[in-house]
């Protein structure tokens, strides 16, 4: 078991595609789950798969070690699919204007 | 010496120090005298305020500010109360007025960073300008409150254990019994200060024994958990403490990379407690640590709760753990038969300095040898009681004649050892981290207010972890409405308590009214273990399927 994220096209940032956020992002959760990223799709609410406040702690570190940006745990119920949270760190490394939240982030215990 | 502060006091030293590593790795130290001045400051800046024996809310951030601040309470006999820092967000808000009423505190304090998110509070920043020369010990006894700790979050029944300096030193001295004439030098841990385990036995053992301390938040232990192996390896710590959640997560996720420069050989205790201790942790803990020099005599399991201060019996140092087996089928029976080939039970050691009895919960008497009841336990580390509550209390901490506590939790005594086998109080444990069935449903009740009543209660699963059900009512109608309301209800509720959860909509009526929440809990329960409850819709989590008869 690897703690170690694959770097996504870490050479040139500004490259870096929404599909490669997305295949690094269904690694890592995937990671957490321990399960085969195969099993992860990237439509589904990761609460179907029992993605839990420890899982979340570990990919914000992810997030912030490997793409440079910090982010809180409450993102991954904000944006609760592997597709939605792609689509806003895409958005946020464009440097493009971020979309609101669907809601009001409320706390995660 | 009757009270925490005297004891403490009179073995300051400019040697020992306290030590926060923060979340980038800087490390923030205090010395025991230095702390100790600064502990003054507080308390005679609050002496000032006019807020002796009036409770105070402690909201920090994991750190040394909490630990002056809650040391300034002490030296002001000021009440503490540690919480944690709540998030943004109104269910979090309405936790701490709760909590807040409950105790009758009208003191907020945090820190310069925390201040203007909590002004909604009144919280305030300890002014640390006063002289500490200008304090003078106020008269404390042991019978004086030292500190609130709550064991529930609730907004609905927050129950504040009242713990005083004489049930803190008895404690604590059950720890340095522990320690077998060896008493630590360094202490590491992760664990929040407001978790009894993270207060009592990291930062006030430390200030106790005068041990260094070494600790990190919470959360950066959870986001990297080699990070608390770090800092036994790299401080040469020889006493940690973790629920059982935190070993088996090293386990899960230290890499070979990262255990290839760790150095645990000098740890001499590794205590586990506050949540079930499965064999299997242990084990693979052992086998992952053992090239970084971990040693299977360092385990101290042991088994305790906050209204008994921390600890109510451990495996004292240099002592094996013993696993034993047990006949399945007869321990749902309630009656413990060795069966080797059975289920492990890890012996959570002797209740040394306090008596300890199994009674038969129904009838509050005695079982016999080899049975399985509740774990009563009686002596000087016995709180005081729940703050404001004195039903509570007389219910809790004097019955059988007015000396023994009742825990809740059930458990057996062979050859000297406590085994705790399971709970009948309703408090659902995830990864050491208590959960109140009632926040549960009060979240639940607000996705979707013209549902009906609802019930929550935790099962075990095959992996021995546990997990959360709830079972809520609804108005019949068609999949569309049954699958909308789900996905509020699921969605809420995982969202703040950020834990997996099956959920299982059922008819009006299905939900039982009983007088006591707690029978209807475990009535519900029964119903969904043995596949009876037949839901209109169901949301389990694939991890429950073979524990089930009949899957919904």
């Amino acid at each position: 078991m690897s703690d170690h994220p694959d770097h996504p096209d870490r050479s040139d940032r500004s490259d870096r595609s929404g599909n490669d956020v997305r295949r690094w992002l269904t690694e890592r959760v995937a990671h957490y789950l321990e399960r085969s990223p195969a099993e992860i799709d990237p439509g589904v609410k990761l609460r179907a798969y029992g993605w839990e406040s420890i899982h979340a702690l570990g990919l914000c570190v992810d997030i912030e070690e490997t793409v440079g940006l910090l982010v809180e745990p409450t993102l991954t119920w904000d944006r609760p699919t592997v597709d939605a949270l792609a689509a806003h760190l895409t958005e946020l490394l464009a440097g493009g204007r971020v979309s609101a939240p669907p809601e009001r982030p409320a706390a995660t215990a | 010496m009757t009270d925490f502060v005297a004891h403490i006091r009179g073995r300051l030293s400019a040697e020992r120090q306290m030590v926060f590593v923060q979340d980038n790795g800087e490390p923030i130290r205090l010395t025991f005298t230095e702390l100790d001045r600064r502990a003054r400051a507080v308390a005679v800046w609050l002496t000032g305020l006019g807020v002796t024996d009036q409770p105070a809310l402690l909201l920090y951030p994991a750190g040394l500010d909490f630990t002056v601040a809650f040391l300034g309470c002490l030296y002001a006999r000021v009440p503490a109360i540690p919480a944690p820092l709540p998030d943004a967000g109104a269910p979090h808000m309405r936790r701490v007025r709760a909590l807040l009423r409950d105790a009758g505190a009208g003191l907020v304090l945090t820190d310069a960073a925390h201040a203007s998110g909590l002004s909604d509070l009144g919280a305030r920043v300890v002014v640390p300008s006063a002289d500490p020369g200008a304090w003078a010990p106020p008269a404390l006894g042991g019978d004086t409150v030292a500190y609130l700790q709550y064991t529930s979050g609730s907004t609905s029944e927050p129950r504040g254990v009242e713990v005083s300096h004489g049930n803190l030193l008895h404690n604590l001295g059950l720890f340095r019994a522990l320690a077998a004439g060896k008493p630590p030098r360094r202490l590491a841990g992760w664990l929040p200060h407001y978790h009894d385990m993270g207060l009592v036995g990291l930062q006030l053992q430390a200030l106790h024994t005068g041990a260094d301390l070494v600790f990190m938040s919470p959360n950066a232990f959870v986001a990297r958990p080699v990070r608390w192996l770090e800092l036994i390896s790299r401080y040469g710590a020889d006493w940690t403490v973790s629920p059982d959640f935190g070993y088996s997560w090293c386990t899960r996720r230290v890499t070979d990379e990262q255990l290839a420069g760790l150095d645990l050989s000098t740890l001499a205790m590794a205590l586990s407690g506050a949540e079930p201790i499965k064999a299997a942790t242990l084990a693979g803990f052992e086998r992952r640590f053992a090239p970084a020099g971990f040693r299977p005599t360092t385990w101290n399991p042991g088994y305790g709760l906050a209204e008994c201060t921390l600890m109510v019996s451990c495996v004292p140092r240099g002592q094996d753990v013993t696993v034993r087996g047990f006949d399945p089928s007869a321990l749902e029976r309630h009656e413990a038969i060795p069966d080797p080939a059975g289920v492990p039970l890890v012996a959570c050691g002797p209740a040394a300095g306090l008596d300890l009895r199994i009674v038969d919960p129904d009838g509050c008497v005695p079982v016999p040898d080899g049975g399985i009841g509740e774990i009563w336990v009686a002596g000087p580390s016995v709180a005081l009681g729940y703050r404001g509550r004195p039903e509570e209390t007389r219910a809790t901490f004097r019955a059988g004649g007015g000396r023994w506590l009742r825990t809740g939790d059930l458990g057996f005594l062979l050859d000297g050892q406590l085994y705790v086998t399971g709970r009948i109080k309703d408090v659902i444990v995830v990864n050491g981290r208590n959960l109140y069935p009632q926040d549960l449903e009060e979240a639940a009740s607000r996705a979707n207010p013209v549902a009906g009543r609802s019930a929550a209660f935790g099962v075990r699963r095959s992996d021995g972890g546990e997990h959360v059900v709830l079972v809520q009512e609804v108005r019949r109608g068609g999949s569309a409405y049954l699958g909308e309301t789900a996905e509020q209800v699921m969605d809420l509720v995982s969202r703040e308590f950020a834990v997996p959860l099956s959920l299982l909509l059922v008819a009006r009526g299905v939900v039982r009214q009983t007088t006591s929440g707690k029978l209807r809990r475990r009535h519900m329960r029964d119903l969904f273990l043995g596949g009876s409850l037949t839901p209109l819709h169901a949301e389990v989590d694939p991890a429950l399927h073979d524990l089930l008869e009949t899957v919904p």
